[in-house]
């Protein structure tokens, strides 16, 4: 284990030395869908060393194995740059957000459930370099997500590895920006589109309909410096099982 | 067979989605900045970058360059080719600094505004970054490389109000520069972008132009090429063993030529061809010369007859050469160097050169 520490102190070094950001990851979403009729509704706050977030999810299934889910995800941050003395000159800030849908198959087995999904989406990343200097990229992200979950009546646990493409198609860029700004854009602008995995989970305590949960996303990115892409997100989240709320009503 | 059409179809889709290319948009100026100043100007969408950087063999030995500032550069550039701000409206700097002979003038005298003759040939700006970092220093100090002929300025700001308010070149004062500028529509965006501000003041104008000429220097040439591959004196450090070795991609006249120039030549114009190693020398132009040149200025006996010494980057494209121009091509210096040296006094060249033309 011992090589993990540096590991993840060097993980943070670059998370927090790289304070705009060109992509953020949603949470891995898992949904507990085991029949035709359930569905979730989730809305999850995440924070990073350098950004906060909300995430909000609905999936549900309008067929046998067959569920379809949508994402909403918005991210921000906003610092001052300090100039050589220390003092802080200008606020800059990073904001983003990011829609998307998919559709999958689900198949319960004895321990569980496993699906897999496949969506696709699109959202914008802005960062305000300070005295009104922007880069405003496009991004869309196609992926590939097979999820496992277990649940019972107590305990919810999901794990999912979302395989990722994504590409910039297109971004209006403010060449005054700081030159290493520009040349992390240029890099991204130049190895787009990007192929990686991002492994997600989420473990979460149940009380009929709700779910509170913990969850969190590591993206295996090349150090975020090189692109300006954020690799890991944390977050708390409540989610509601419609099946189960309107079976309460009903009773 | 048919099951697996989805899954291919998948794949198909993917590799589609992974053949977009990012197209992104690089703007410097508002949208309302472009509107106005491509009515009066052919400015690129996003500015040149003007940051002067030396090659390895000159940057190891400990020479460096003055840093440049873009916005400033670019409105030190609009600036420098504007004939507005001369008397009659038709002279710039660059009437008689043009950039495809390294910012020299072709001709023995060039003109200035009514068409009056300037007194000495055009200077070659065309290597100003080689020795940038070291003006604006003391008349007599070792870094106090200077400018015009006679050394008369001390700083590319003292050069260009010179020849803004000489009456053979612009003809301008200062204030009648400034009040130019400020009435022209396209300079307060460029202001704005360099200072903060559209307020124009003689500084501020000498110090835009001051960042261009700054920003001129090669450094590309097939000598830096070279010199850059050499290899460095055994504790790694690029040393003068570099500049008197051969070269291997010189062919036996270059090298020959570069070995002669180093014999007789760089001791005042540099080895290396970074900054000059004399600020001033008398080369025996005359035994008894019209023109004092440093001398002229300051007064100095030993001084009369000196003149500034160029570096020799570009030096094929800035004929005629001397102060005066006399030597139509590099063929006639080099007789000169070899036969024609006059006596004088405080004379800095030996009587007798070797001829070093192939390498120059």
């Amino acid at each position: 284990m011992r090589p993990s520490i540096p590991l993840f102190a060097a993980f943070l070094f670059f998370a927090i030395g790289c304070r705009h950001y060109h992509y953020s990851p949603n949470f891995v979403h898992t949904p507990y869908i085991e029949k035709k009729g359930d569905g979730v509704v989730a809305a999850t706050f995440g924070a990073n060393p350098v950004t906060l977030n909300g995430d909000f999810h609905a999936s549900y299934s309008p067929i046998k194995h067959g569920a379809v889910m949508l994402n909403y995800f918005r991210t921000r941050s906003s610092f001052e740059e300090p100039n050589f003395l220390g003092q802080p000159v200008y606020q800059e800030s990073t904001e983003g957000y990011f829609l998307e849908a998919a559709a999958g198959g689900y198949w319960p087995f004895e321990f569980g459930t496993v699906a897999m999904y496949v969506g696709w989406g699109q959202g914008q990343m802005r960062n305000d370099y300070g005295i009104a200097r922007i880069s405003d990229l496009r991004l869309q992200r196609f992926f590939v997500q097979p999820t496992l979950t277990y649940k019972n009546d107590w305990f919810r646990l999901g794990l999912g590895l979302r395989l990722v493409q994504l590409s910039f198609p297109s971004g209006t860029i403010d060449y005054r920006i700081e030159p290493e700004d520009i040349e992390v854009i240029k890099r991204l602008e130049k190895d787009s589109p990007f192929w990686f995995p991002e492994l997600g989970g989420n473990l979460g305590l149940h009380f009929k309909p709700v779910t509170i949960s913990a969850h969190l996303v590591l993206a295996a990115l090349r150090p975020s410096t090189d692109y300006g892409f954020d690799g890991i997100n944390i977050g708390l989240g409540i989610s509601l099982e419609l099946q189960e709320l309107f079976k309460k009503r009903e009773k | 067979m048919k099951k697996h059409v989805p899954i291919i179809s998948l794949f198909a889709l993917f590799l589609l989605l992974g053949a977009c290319k990012s197209d992104f948009n690089y703007f410097y100026y508002s949208k309302e900045e472009t509107e106005l100043l491509s009515q009066y100007l052919n400015l690129p969408e996003i500015p040149d970058d003007y940051t002067v950087t030396f090659p390895a063999h000159l940057s190891n030995v400990g020479l460096f360059p003055r840093a440049v500032e873009r916005d400033k550069a670019v409105l030190g550039r609009v600036i420098f080719y504007d004939k507005k701000l001369s008397k009659d409206g038709t002279v710039s700097c660059a009437s008689c600094h043009k950039q495809a002979l390294a910012f020299s003038d072709n001709k023995v005298f060039s003109e200035g505004v009514y068409d009056r003759s300037t007194t000495r040939n055009s200077f070659a700006l065309g290597s100003v970054a080689n020795f940038s970092a070291y003006y604006g220093t003391d008349l007599n100090g070792f870094n106090a490389i200077r400018f015009f002929w006679d050394n008369r300025a001390e700083t590319a700001a003292d050069q260009s109000r010179g020849s803004m308010t000489n009456a053979q070149e612009m003809d301008m004062s200062m204030q009648e520069i400034a009040a130019m500028v400020e009435s022209q529509p396209y300079y307060a965006p460029l202001f704005n972008k360099a200072f903060g501000s559209p307020v124009v003041t003689e500084d501020l104008v000498l110090e835009a132009i001051s960042n261009f000429v700054n920003a001129m220097g090669s450094f590309q040439s097939e000598f830096d090429a070279e010199a850059n591959q050499s290899d460095p004196t055994p504790d790694g450090n690029f040393g003068n063993t570099v500049y008197h070795s051969n070269f291997s991609g010189f062919t036996s006249a270059e090298n020959r030529g570069k070995y002669l120039y180093n014999a007789n030549c760089s001791s005042c114009h540099s080895g290396n061809m970074g900054r000059p190693v004399l600020q001033l020398a008398n080369n025996g132009l005359e035994s008894n010369p019209i023109d004092l040149g440093v001398g002229g200025i300051t007064g100095v006996n030993s001084e009369k007859g000196a003149f500034k010494v160029p570096t020799l980057r570009n030096i094929a494209l800035t004929a005629p050469y001397m102060h005066d121009g006399r030597f139509a091509n590099l063929e006639e210096v080099l007789e000169f160097y070899n036969s024609g040296i006059q006596n004088h006094p405080y004379l800095h060249v030996p009587n007798r050169i070797q001829v070093c033309h192939t390498f120059l």
